[in-house]
């Protein structure tokens, strides 16, 4: 199956310094890939440098294409809005989806209309008098009426409260698994969207953590509660991260027999965001 | 495939509408009602307000007018059967009554004018084309200020206010903005503003028929005998070609500005603008850059070139204005500053 997107070595630049550093990333089609990091870890680089935005160094291929000299063509199977902020102020609403039904050959108008009476918003509203709340709901509307092979949405939740957060993404991202579209998108709030992810890549600093599917991330990561008794033998055994709990520890443990840690204690799956935080603290660590 | 691109490009034109709205909108209303307010002024007060022409009052003017037709009346006929190579020869010169000393012109002498029309569109008997031609190009100077500051702005304002890279995520090219903009500049916006000059001459035409009729004269025959209704009409369409090619180089540097400022294109350009000629002048002892900018300008700035005669200016302009657009395309697709 060819990939959607395939980045080997690639190294973004911006001016004289280096902000990532020499990111691997394959994504073949029906994936929900979710880009997890904190602040400042270079997501947004990322991703403006997957679509062609920021000069870079390496190997580079979206949709067999190369962003850095395909141009404007590549935005007619690949839809990318940085954020919600990065909508034209002075437009109307319905001026927007005017300009888009007119520019975008898979903007599906019909669908946006719809999606906008189903929502909160006017469509003869100034964007720039819009909350940010309802900003991220406009964003969200426009990502899903275009009908793109590729979706790269960048914090497209922020600003949204948690019960729209979970009701966005069902709507956003029920069509994608097992069809031959992806979706890459970069967020802050693990809990909400990893139900829906196939994929995880972590990124922080610059440099990719850890890239892999949901599946093998369960059976990779397993979360031992252990009581003071067994906690020294279970301490010997190489951990990803430790930290106190009622009645003892909990324990991450990465590539560890599930049989083996069930004779310290109650094993569980990881959760993504513990997951994410001990292998961000490892790496601060490092 | 055809069809899209026509959606396409009809979409950014769309685009500089609604981003532009107040000025394409309200601002040729603004100036149909200011120049109305003007023209019912100077229709009122005919013998203290002052023409263009020589200084004279607008009611001198209007009683010139009045001497043109009583000639007409008193049976002056003449027929121009060439204008070729900008002479034209009266044929006919019948005039007996009207002129009754001059008793040894015969009824068909020929007699050779010589009249340069090579600068004018209008032709020295119609006084009112003359009068709406001055007219027109100085209310043509608005949507050229206008113009100028809507370019300066219009590769800046998508990086002031962070928008900047929701338009490149559109399958749209720089290239392609870039010449939508242009075109705004250059065609539709002189083409709205050129409906409301056409407006703002005709409601003169209406509105200085109380004046003329208040000095004792047919106004409708006034109007009829000086005005050529299609030297005039033609007049306003070759003038708004005219503008839009001969500023092509002006216009492309302005956009070209636009995408290097990082703060104002005004003061982008004016230091541009300065740095470029004091260099010309202290490396070459030339001041040329200035001076050949300003040819490109209409009058009353410059002289009237019109692109007909002078295909060498029109030739190196267009060759100018695509050297800056190169520029300023690239410069879309790798900006020198985000403001945000």
């Amino acid at each position: 199956m060819e990939s959607l997107i395939r980045a080997i070595d690639l190294r973004p630049m911006n001016g004289w310094s280096t902000v990532l550093r020499d990111v691997n990333i394959d994504i073949p089609p029906g994936k929900i890939v979710g880009l997890i990091g904190p602040n400042g870890s270079g997501k947004t680089t990322l991703l403006k440098s997957l679509v062609g935005f920021n000069k870079s160094v390496g190997n580079l291929s979206v949709l067999n294409q190369d962003p850095r000299l395909v141009g404007s063509n590549l935005f007619n199977d690949v839809f990318f809005i940085p954020d919600s902020s990065s909508l034209p102020s002075w437009m109307k609403i319905n001026e927007l989806f005017s300009y888009l039904s007119g520019v975008h050959k898979n903007f599906d108008l019909e669908k946006a209309t719809l999606l906008l009476d189903s929502s909160n918003l006017d469509a003869r509203v100034d964007i720039g008098k819009l909350s940010k709340g309802m900003a991220a709901q406009l964003y969200l509307v426009i990502a899903t009426a275009v009908d793109s092979r590729l979706l790269i949405l960048d914090e497209p939740t922020l600003g949204l409260d948690l019960l729209f957060r979970k009701k966005v993404y069902r709507k956003l991202l029920q069509d994608y698994p097992n069809s031959d579209r992806s979706v890459l998108i970069s967020t802050h709030e693990i809990v909400e969207i990893e139900e829906f992810l196939t994929d995880v890549i972590f990124l922080n600093n610059g440099e990719i953590l850890l890239s892999s599917s949901m599946e093998a991330l369960a059976k990779d990561f397993l979360e031992l509660k252990v009581d003071s008794e067994q906690l020294g033998l279970a301490q010997a055994l190489p951990s990803v991260s430790s930290r106190a709990c009622p009645g003892g520890r909990q324990i991450l443990y990465r590539n560890i027999d599930r049989a083996e840690l069930e004779k310290f204690g109650e094993v569980k799956q990881a959760c993504l965001s513990d997951i994410f935080l001990s292998l961000i603290a490892g790496g601060n660590k490092q | 495939m055809n069809y899209f691109l026509s959606s396409r490009i009809a979409s950014l034109f769309r685009r500089e509408f609604f981003e532009n709205k107040t000025i394409v909108i309200l601002g040729p209303l603004f100036l149909v009602m200011v120049s109305l307010i003007v023209i019912i002024f100077t229709a009122l007060f005919v013998d203290r307000v002052g023409t263009f022409f020589g200084g004279r009052l607008v009611g001198e003017f209007l009683q010139g007018l009045d001497a043109s037709m009583v000639e007409v009346e008193g049976g002056l006929e003449i027929k121009f059967s060439d204008t070729e190579g900008g002479a034209i020869s009266i044929e006919s010169f019948e005039a007996k009554e009207a002129l009754g000393t001059l008793d040894d012109i015969s009824n068909t002498k020929a007699i050779d004018i010589d009249v340069d029309v090579d600068d004018n569109l209008v032709e020295g008997s119609f006084k009112l084309n003359e009068i709406l031609y001055y007219l027109h190009k100085l209310i043509m100077l608005v949507p050229l200020l206008i113009s100028i500051n809507y370019l300066l702005g219009c590769l800046l304002y998508d990086r002031l206010d962070g928008s900047y890279f929701f338009w490149r995520s559109m399958p749209v090219s720089p290239k392609e903005e870039i010449i939508v903009k242009l075109m705004v500049a250059l065609f539709a916006i002189p083409l709205i503003f050129g409906f409301a000059s056409f407006l703002i001459q005709i409601l003169s035409l209406l509105i200085f028929i109380f004046p003329i009729y208040r000095i004792g004269l047919d106004p409708i025959s006034v109007i009829l005998e000086n005005l050529d209704i299609s030297n005039w009409v033609w007049f306003l369409i070759l003038d708004w070609l005219d503008r839009g090619v001969m500023l092509a180089p002006i216009f492309s540097f302005a956009v070209l500005i636009s995408s290097l400022a990082k703060r104002s294109g005004f003061f982008t350009s004016v230091f541009a603008i300065l740095t470029l000629g004091f260099l010309e002048g202290v490396l070459f002892g030339s001041n040329n850059f200035i001076d050949g900018a300003l040819l490109y300008l209409p009058w009353p700035i410059s002289a009237d070139v019109r692109i007909v005669d002078s295909p060498t200016s029109l030739v190196a302009g267009l060759i100018i204005a695509c050297f800056f657009l190169v520029m300023a395309i690239y410069f879309r697709s790798r900006p020198l500053f985000f403001n945000n």
